[in-house]
């Protein structure tokens, strides 16, 4: 887990050197803060892209765009800030800001984007940087295995979103999301409309990390830890609550939307939560945590009503607003003491106060006590269920869900910081610099403001939760709440948790116990699959890929005669087969030479044999023609052949002198599928032939050059003026090909000549 | 009988439309006697000359391109924006092919004049095949194409495994040639006429399809071009060409004959054969799905990047039969854009193994990419930007690609194709992306610096950065294929 030998790196990267990248995000954020002060939302441009494909370049921001905005570039600029001393003194320090900076700005395209096409362009860009995010510590084998599982895991559910927006699109009519919105009604009907949702949830699960493909998150914390913080906290992980909260607005008054994304969030909350309970490294317990979240997060979007549109908006501010911290605080434990395993961390105060306020007044936030900003959320979380009137279930979920949260937060600060410290170490652990104390801290203290005086939140969740849930009013939010139930929700949820923080040791031992469910569990089946896919292909190469010709051939003649087949038997065709006409001796006679000569060949090893066998198929064709009233023809095809023969075979010969052919090693072997084949086949071939031969004949060019031979070219045989002059240009070319092959033998006979003399 | 003989009466044909044609094939003769009569150590003025020749080709067809049908050679050549423009990527692949082999070529003594002028005939083969009109010059143009690439094959002529290759490729290709000649007479002895035309008319006639012998005209020309694109089931020739040929060769065959093909399928089932939509429609969706299958899935077992390639190549043609099978003009133009972007990216993926080649070294193996990132940043990024790409990935050049063609499936109601389609592209992934993890994320076992000249690197430069800014900004060429299309289909 440590982090590989920064300080003895030889080309070190200064602190300093990194913090200009800080700038960027900074500017942004300052930019967009003012303008949200300054201009009212919602904010709309058009731009074109590629209008052949209907994609626009269409902006829209409203405020759940505008929230999202400020956590990109806010929670951006804090992560830049803490990267610089993160990574200061690593070689590749400055490709990872590179990374992250174009990260942010895909992040910014996906969330601003009107066009779903446009939106999903940006949703894989975040998957490829993330991809090389990952892997940074590419010389881990987990890391490069975790970095291709998320890039798998997410590429997987890209490209099911893309299918999904495809199909939405073209029952919408239309890929902008705001035009969508507001022509629910006249598609809302349509029958394809689930499949097109089911695939679009694949998409959005696979990037938060739903059940079942919640176990890529956590592998991901290989990364180094600012880019955990921002890509698997605060930003990418987020994108699919953002998708489906964005369509929330057309689709909440469906039954499938709502039951899906209550019961996946539930469940992934549920055994995310347990499965925190299994960890030993801070870093991977926070991970289950945010999945933990992102279950609650999509649990709420599916939830009806306007109180959980306003409980979206609030949770997805605080989990930004602590889980960020606690990451840092992760980081600076891994670069202080060394290590991130939970049983090495205890009092840890005494060497890192001021991690140790960080990390107090984030788990503040993340037990949901009163005086954070976690305390608001949780308020309007149990608001939005009592609204919803949701399952019992679904209550004791989420109370077993923040219980453990609390635990989590218990975990986080009080047993690393203010534990017995029993642990025996060889280095002294260390404050970090102020570069990585200042965004934990700074963090904490807007999360610990927010919560004393939510108002100044006010407009901004507000105008989050009108663009989820169109009828909320965003005039009317005042997060000064009902305590009453929010308060037995926390008291509830803090027992439990601190009674899960007493015995975790004793959970976690009673958890491993049970371990060997994790055969049956996604994740090994992940793997099974990705075992199992290199074997069927290498089955499939076997099978297809032989290298063997005549097995090809035998493929392409069976599926050629298996259509034949098919199609006759599907057509039944009621022809007129032609009538054979008896067929006069000299032509039968030159069938059977034809037939046997090629029968012959399937038995003759010899090649100078083969030549003479195939001679004879051409003699018999001659005949054939002889016969056939084409006397002329038939003189050409002897006359070819005997040529062809005797070349064919002087060269055979010539070549025999020069080297021994090899015989033919290969036994010749029966195969009966073989026969049935090429019998069925050419069976096939003969019917067509005779179909084909029953249609009526066009003879148009036949008396044309019969009736015009003697008056246009005072010629009686029709072949030769044929050649000689209604193609004559055609014979010309032929005559130019034979000069070229001459001019290409001369250096060939020059070399003979050399050679010889 | 007398006005009837009046009207065939001999007309010299307008040559303009095929003024790139006759170009070319005087050059290539030209170049072929040139050769003859050249030492190796002054055989770059054949590459030149080869390289000048498909400049001047394009420079005609663009200064010759009116946007306007024109039909000449008694309607046997037609000159339109299809042809036009895909002539135009033919030089420009062709080109690049050249360029990328030369060195490759030298070092391995292979640099003679047989490459450059059988490569020209096949470009000839491929005009000719994409401005046919008539089922005649359709036929010579694929010959004279494939007799080339059968040759080409075989230059290594030492090799046993080329040998090999060239075999299998010639039997294969000769049973399909043969098969959709089969189809092409049988379609003649029916509709009366060679012309594509003609055919066309004949077959849009209302009940002229009902005809038993008609439906094994479409099932054996959809054979022999099913041969000639690389299809599933008559795939077999793919990989074991690919593999068997120099790399060079390999570039060559997996590249230009592939936007030929195209116009050769637009030709013939669309031109020729649209009345007849509704029975090879089912033929493409099996060969389509077959493919997409196949391909993907076997590529994943290969180790050789090469034969990856080669069952990529399986799988993008069914994803370009998508287009064709839907039968509309949209679906056509996305078809047309797919095979250019196939061309383009298949031409840096096989490029990529001859930059990483050199003397007495083959980098086709996957293993000889691992740690290509430590050795060469930048050309590790351009092959990371066509590996992305293919896999469709955006905002690359290959997303675009696989978006249009899925969206003609999805637009012609045929859901349930385009969700196979994705699945098997989600499997098709994985392989690629395999490639980069390896460049990226493993340790090199080769040290020496890339060897390739500068032509070499600057065009492999050229050539990845296309996929990404044709990626950002992919209307243009959209545009292009749609204008290209808008004379096909209703």
């Amino acid at each position: 887990m440590a982090r590989d030998s920064h300080h003895t790196n030889a080309v070190a990267v200064a602190p300093a050197a990194l913090l200009p990248y800080s700038l960027l995000p900074g500017t942004l954020f300052v930019a967009l803060a003012y303008l949200l002060a300054v201009e009212p939302l919602p904010w709309a441009f058009a731009g074109s892209w590629v209008p052949a494909l209907q994609v626009d370049f269409a902006v829209h921001i409203d405020g759940l765009a505008a929230q999202f905005l400020l956590l990109i570039t806010g929670v951006g600029t804090l992560v830049f800030v803490y990267g610089a001393g993160y990574l200061a003194g690593e070689a590749k320090a400055r490709r990872v800001f590179v990374l992250l900076l174009l990260f942010m700005a895909a992040m910014i395209g996906a969330v601003i984007s009107d066009n779903l096409i446009v939106l999903f362009v940006f949703w894989e860009l975040t998957s490829v940087l993330s991809f090389l995010l990952v892997g940074y510590h590419h010389e881990q084998e987990s890391a490069r295995k975790s970095a291709q599982q998320a890039l798998l895991i997410t590429g997987v559910g890209g490209l099911s979103l893309l299918a999904g927006i495809i199909l939405l699109g073209e029952i919408a009519g239309t890929y902008s999301i705001q035009q969508l919105i507001s022509r629910v009604p006249q598609f809302i009907g349509d029958t394809r409309l689930n499949a097109a949702l089911t695939l679009i949830f694949l998409g959005a699960f696979t990037k938060s990390a739903q059940l079942p493909f919640h176990f890529w998150l956590p592998n991901a914390m290989a990364a180094p830890t600012p880019v955990s913080a921002y890509l698997h906290s605060a930003t990418m992980v987020k994108l699919g609550i953002y998708l489906l909260a964005r369509l929330d607005a057309a689709f909440s008054d469906l039954l499938f939307w709502e039951y899906t994304l209550v019961g996946v969030g539930t469940l992934t909350a549920v055994v995310a939560a347990i499965q925190t309970l299994r960890e030993g490294d801070l870093k991977r317990i926070l991970a289950w945590s945010t999945v933990a979240t992102l279950g609650t997060l999509t649990m709420l979007v599916g939830l009806p009503g306007n109180g959980a549109a306003l409980a979206v908006a609030t949770l997805l501010f605080a989990h930004a607003l602590y889980k960020a911290p606690l990451f840092f605080v992760a980081g600076n434990l891994d670069h202080g003491a060394g290590t991130r395993a939970i049983d090495q961390l205890t009092g840890m105060r005494r060497y890192m106060p001021w991690t140790a306020a960080a990390a107090l007044v984030a788990a503040l936030s993340m037990a949901g006590l009163p005086l954070s900003f976690g305390f608001i959320a949780k308020d309007a979380i149990t608001l939005a269920k009592a609204e919803a009137e949701v399952l019992h279930l679904v209550s004791y979920a989420t109370l077993f869900v923040t219980s453990i949260s609390v635990a989590v937060a218990a975990i986080a600060a009080i047993h690393v910081f203010w534990g017995r410290d029993t642990v025996p170490r060889e280095a002294h652990p260390h404050e970090v610099p102020l570069t990585m104390l200042l965004p934990p801290l700074l963090l904490v203290a807007l999360g610990l403001l927010f919560g004393i005086a939510p108002t100044l939140v006010d407009p901004m969740l507000g105008a989050a939760a009108h663009a989820i849930a169109p009828d909320f009013d965003a005039a009317t939010v005042d997060v000064s709440y009902d305590l009453l139930p929010v308060l037995e929700a926390t008291f509830g949820a803090v027992v439990f948790g601190v009674a899960v923080y007493l015995g975790w040791d004793r959970l976690h031992a009673l958890l491993d116990r049970v371990s060997h469910l994790d055969r049956v569990g996604p994740e090994s089946w992940y793997w099974r699959k990705l075992k199992f896919l290199p074997r069927l292909a290498a089955w499939q190469t076997r099978l297809l890929q032989h290298g063997l010709l005549h097995r090809y051939l035998f493929t392409v003649i069976g599926v050629v005669t298996i259509a034949a087949v098919a199609l006759i038997y599907a057509a039944q065709p009621d022809y007129h087969w032609p009538a054979v006409d008896t067929l006069s001796p000299p032509v039968l006679g030159a069938a059977l030479l034809i037939s046997i000569a090629a029968l012959t060949t399937l038995f003759v090893r010899d090649h100078l044999v083969l030549v003479l066998v195939s001679g004879l198929v051409g003699y018999g064709s001659a005949v054939l023609f002889l016969f056939t009233g084409a006397p002329d023809l038939a003189f050409t095809q002897f006359a070819v052949e005997t040529v062809f023969v005797v070349v064919a075979a002087a060269v055979l010969l010539k070549l025999r002198r020069m080297e021994p052919l090899r015989r033919v090693t290969t036994e010749a072997r029966f195969r009966p599928l073989a026969l049935v084949v090429a019998v069925v086949f050419g069976a096939t071939m003969t019917a067509l032939v005779l179909l084909v031969a029953g249609l009526p004949f066009d003879s148009g060019l036949a008396e044309f050059f019969g009736a015009q031979s003697l008056p246009a070219a005072h010629g009686r045989n029709v072949v030769n003026v044929i050649i000689v002059d209604f193609r004559a240009l055609d014979t010309l070319g032929e005559i130019a090909v034979l000069a070229f092959a001459l001019l290409a033998a001369l250096p060939l006979l020059k070399l003979a000549r050399e050679a010889r003399g | 009988m007398e006005e009837q003989l009046a009207s065939v009466s001999f007309q010299v044909p307008d040559m303009t439309p095929a003024l790139p044609e006759i170009f070319v094939l005087t050059m290539a003769c030209v170049i072929l006697v040139v050769d003859l009569f050249l030492t190796d150590r002054n055989r770059v003025i054949t590459y030149l000359m080869s390289l000048a020749t498909l400049l001047g080709a394009a420079i005609l067809t663009f200064s010759l391109h009116t946007g306007e049908t024109v039909l000449s050679f008694d309607g046997s050549f037609i000159s339109d924006s299809m042809a036009d423009v895909l002539k135009f990527f033919i030089y420009l692949v062709c080109a690049a092919v050249f360029i990328y082999a030369r060195q490759y070529l030298i070092d391995r003594q292979l640099f003679k004049g047989e490459f450059y002028v059988l490569g020209l005939f096949g470009v000839l083969g491929m005009m000719v095949m994409v401005s046919a009109h008539s089922l005649l010059t359709i036929y010579l143009g694929l010959e004279l194409l494939a007799l080339c690439l059968y040759a080409m094959v075989a230059l290594q002529r030492d090799s046993g495994i080329a040998s090999e290759a060239a075999m299998k490729y010639f039997v294969l290709g000769a049973l399909a040639s043969g098969l959709l000649l089969y189809g092409m007479s049988i379609l003649y002895g029916i509709t009366g006429s060679l012309d594509i035309g003609d055919i066309g008319a004949y077959l849009a006639a209302p009940g002229s399809s009902d005809n038993l012998a008609l439906m094994f005209a479409v099932a054996f020309v959809i054979v022999g071009l099913a041969f000639k694109l690389g299809a599933v089931p008559f795939h077999m020739w793919i990989p074991d060409v690919y593999h068997g040929a120099s790399t060079p060769v390999t570039l060559y065959i997996g590249s230009a004959p592939k936007l030929a093909a195209f116009a050769l399928v637009m030709r013939l089932l669309v031109e020729g054969m649209e009345g007849l939509h509704v029975h090879w429609q089912d033929m493409l969706i099996v060969l389509a799905v077959l493919s997409m299958a196949a391909g993907n899935v076997i590529a994943i077992a290969q180790g050789n990047l090469k034969r990856m390639l080669a069952y990529s190549t399986i799988a993008h043609v069914g994803y370009l039969l998508l287009g064709i099978l839907t039968g509309v003009t949209t679906g056509y133009a996305a078809s047309m854009f797919y095979v250019i972007v196939y061309a383009i990216m298949t031409l840096g993926g096989f490029g990529m193994i001859i930059l990483l080649s050199r003397a007495g070294f083959e980098a086709e193996n996957l293993e000889d990419f691992k740690g290509l990132n430590e050795r060469s940043p930048w050309f590790a990024a351009m092959m990371a930007i066509l590996m992305f790409s293919m896999a469709g990935v955006p905002p690359f050049l290959g997303f675009w690609a696989k978006f249009a063609v899925l969206e003609a499936v999805v637009r012609a109601d045929m859901v349930w194709l385009a969700v196979v389609a994705v699945l098997f592209a989600i499997i098709g992934a994985y392989y690629y992306l395999r490639i980069i993890k390896l460049m990226y994320f493993d340790k090199a076992e080769e040290t020496t610096p890339l060897t390739s000249g500068t032509d070499m690197k600057l065009v492999m430069s050229v050539n990845g950065l296309a996929v990404l800014a044709l990626g950002i900004y992919p209307s243009a060429l959209l545009a292009l294929c749609a204008g290209a299309m808008a004379t096909f289909g209703g």
